[in-house]
């Protein structure tokens, strides 16, 4: 029983329904993400990703029951949740004449409420997620100067800046070039390999397939499928998600999954 | 070949880069409080007589508990200055702050450059409670706090309250709700306080008087009765600066970083509205400083809000109390409402910065 505690997953939906304007959007989802692993939510447009994404970070949700590392999310104190799940939207917004460092400072906020002093730790914190997600280079640039690519990057770190076992990430990849993208799934990597859970919407199936351990299909609300990326991503779960348009190869080496529009593989 | 031209952007003039330095070096809130002295001491010299400036500080600093200063002048410019233009220049460091305070308050809850103290129907609220102060058959301003002040002070609260009220849905304040709540409900107290106005006779005034705003009736009294909410209301937005400063980034992100971002709200348009209704209930409506000494604050240092609190209070203070003494001086024995003032300096220096900033910034 200590054991199953010990392992118990840092977060774990239950049937979650998420109703909105009088039908799901979310309807019956069950996903858990242990520490150490990368978990992809996966879907054509609509599917309901970053409303199920919402929900794990606290949002308001129908019926069904989401627990942090066991204990319902309701009962854990704001605060406290924020200092285990960071989360980062798909566009989030911040006023352009903020500078990178006081935007990532600000993900000190959890750790410091209103009247603590910030420390030498949470400057650390702070500098040590710059550096780690790259923005330390423009980090006294103001954010309306920056590129969509570094933008993106200084929203990372203001997450990385929270300390949080478990990262939600609402498309974290999209906009990036072919390099940027492979530089955040290895940032990704090594946080799961420090104990981080991360679970991580991703547009593009090919790249969800080839840099998440697990994988979720959502399809209209409901999970179409979820496992190894090589279960989920087949021709026939891509068929049903996302119609004909769409073909599925085998990587000649690697095995792992490749999306491509289907007029391209004719 | 010709070789293609390069756009150098252009830096500032040297004489602006060169004061920009030395502004950089003294650092702001020094650079504010010397101003502020500055201008106190020059509105305690200026007047219908004019006091050198020793004898004036000696005899302000005498009204200091434990100081005793006897300056060798007459006893009428004792009173001049203590009785006139001491509280005047106090009333105008309130007013000025506490405009200016709530200004970066309601501009940083709304992220509204835009927003202003009068925004939710403050000033129409409070004019609407001086119209029927004026008008009822209570004596006017017999002593100190009066009945107008103490009616605009009622009104102004009442229409913040129940604009927020009318915003609210499911327990959070929508913002464009708020504002447009507090638009309609402006533009009712506005056509009410007109009518009155209209059919008031010649009771009416003073209400004139209110609408343009001024200091010429202010005394020891009123400044000590509006001191504790403009305190009070500094006191609760220096706690919630740092709420404040999460608040900049959208409402989900600072709900994700464990902030109660209705409850937030809520506390400080509480807090700044009672800043602002103390103003207005103090000196009428003054427009412009709760708009423009945050704004433009904002757009010379930047920074976190309580850097941006504390900032507008020294520079909106300062510039009151220099527009305050331009208002009874500039023309002779007659005072121009301090308002026209305000608009008149304040939108040209204005302008001037934000062009200035922009051509910085591009």
């Amino acid at each position: 029983m200590t054991a199953a505690l010990a392992v118990a997953p840092l977060i774990e939906a239950r049937a979650v329904t998420v109703r909105a304007g009088g039908r799901d959007i979310i309807h019956d989802v069950s996903v858990e993400v242990h520490a150490g692993e990368i978990v992809g939510l996966v879907g054509p447009n609509g599917a309901g990703k970053s409303t199920f994404l919402r929900a794990l970070a606290g949002a308001r949700h129908t019926s069904g029951d989401i627990r942090l590392r066991g204990t319902p999310i309701d009962a854990v104190e704001r605060r406290e949740r924020a200092r285990f799940i960071a989360v980062v939207e798909q566009l989030p917004e911040a006023p352009s004449t903020m500078t990178v460092r006081e935007l990532v400072a600000l993900g000190r906020f959890p750790h410091l409420g209103l009247l603590r002093r910030q420390s030498a730790h949470d400057r650390n914190m702070t500098d040590e997620a710059m550096r780690r997600s790259g923005c330390d280079a423009f980090a006294d640039r103001v954010l309306g100067t920056l590129s969509g690519g570094e933008r993106r990057r200084a929203f990372i770190a203001r997450a990385l800046a929270q300390e949080a076992r478990l990262l939600l990430l609402d498309e974290p990849s999209a906009n990036l070039d072919a390099e940027a993208q492979a530089t955040l799934f290895e940032l990704l990597r090594a946080l799961a390999a420090e104990g981080a859970g991360i679970l991580v919407v991703v547009h593009d199936l090919t790249s969800a397939a080839a840099s998440c351990d697990r994988l979720v299909l959502l399809h209209q609300g409901y999970v179409l499928a979820c496992g190894a990326p090589r279960e989920v991503v087949t021709a026939e779960h891509v068929l049903a998600a996302y119609g004909p348009h769409v073909s599925v190869f085998e990587h000649p080496t690697s095995g792992i999954p490749l999306v491509i529009p289907a007029a391209a593989a004719r | 070949m010709t070789t293609p031209s390069i756009e150098v952007p252009r830096g500032p003039a040297p004489a602006i880069a060169r004061a920009g330095a030395i502004l950089q070096a003294v650092g702001p809130v020094t650079l504010g409080l010397g101003l502020l002295v500055a201008v106190c001491v020059f509105a305690l010299t200026r007047g219908a007589a004019p006091i050198p400036a020793g004898t004036a500080i000696a005899f302000a600093l005498d009204r200091l508990p434990w100081i005793t200063l006897t300056p060798d002048a007459p006893v009428t410019w004792q009173r001049i200055i203590v009785d006139v233009r001491l509280p005047r220049v106090a009333a105008a460091i309130l007013v000025g702050s506490a405009l200016s305070g709530s200004g970066a308050a309601y501009q940083s809850v709304f992220r509204n450059p835009l927003a202003d103290p009068f925004l939710l129907g403050i000033a129409s609220g409070a004019a609407l409670g001086a119209s029927l102060a004026i008008v009822s058959p209570l004596p006017i301003d017999s002593y100190g706090f009066g009945w107008v002040p103490a009616s605009a002070f009622a009104g102004a609260l009442l229409t913040v309250v129940l604009v927020t009220l009318l915003a609210r849905s499911g327990g959070d304040i929508d913002g464009v709700s708020l504002i447009l709540a507090g638009v309609a409900l402006s533009s009712i107290c506005s056509a009410i306080s007109s009518f009155i106005l209209l059919t008031g006779g010649e009771k009416v005034q003073p209400i004139f008087a209110f609408i343009f705003g001024g200091l010429n009736t202010v005394s020891w009294t009123r400044d000590a009765l509006a001191l504790p909410y403009v305190l009070g209301g500094v006191t609760i937005l220096a706690i919630t600066s740092r709420a404040l400063d999460v608040l900049q980034l959208d409402e989900e992100q600072a709900e994700h970083l464990g902030l109660h971002v209705a409850r937030t709200k809520v506390i400080v348009l509480a807090a700044a509205s009672l800043m602002a209704a103390a103003a207005v209930a103090v000196a009428g409506i003054i427009g412009f400083v709760g708009l423009m000494v945050p704004h433009a604050v904002r757009l010379v240092w930047g920074g976190g809000f309580r850097r941006l609190l504390l900032l507008s209070l020294i520079y909106g203070a300062a510039f009151l109390v220099l527009v305050d003494t331009f208002a009874r001086t500039v023309v002779g024995p007659q005072e121009v409402p301090l308002g026209i003032i305000t608009a008149f300096i304040g939108g040209p220096a204005f302008l001037t910065l934000m062009r200035r900033r922009r051509r910085w910034v591009l």
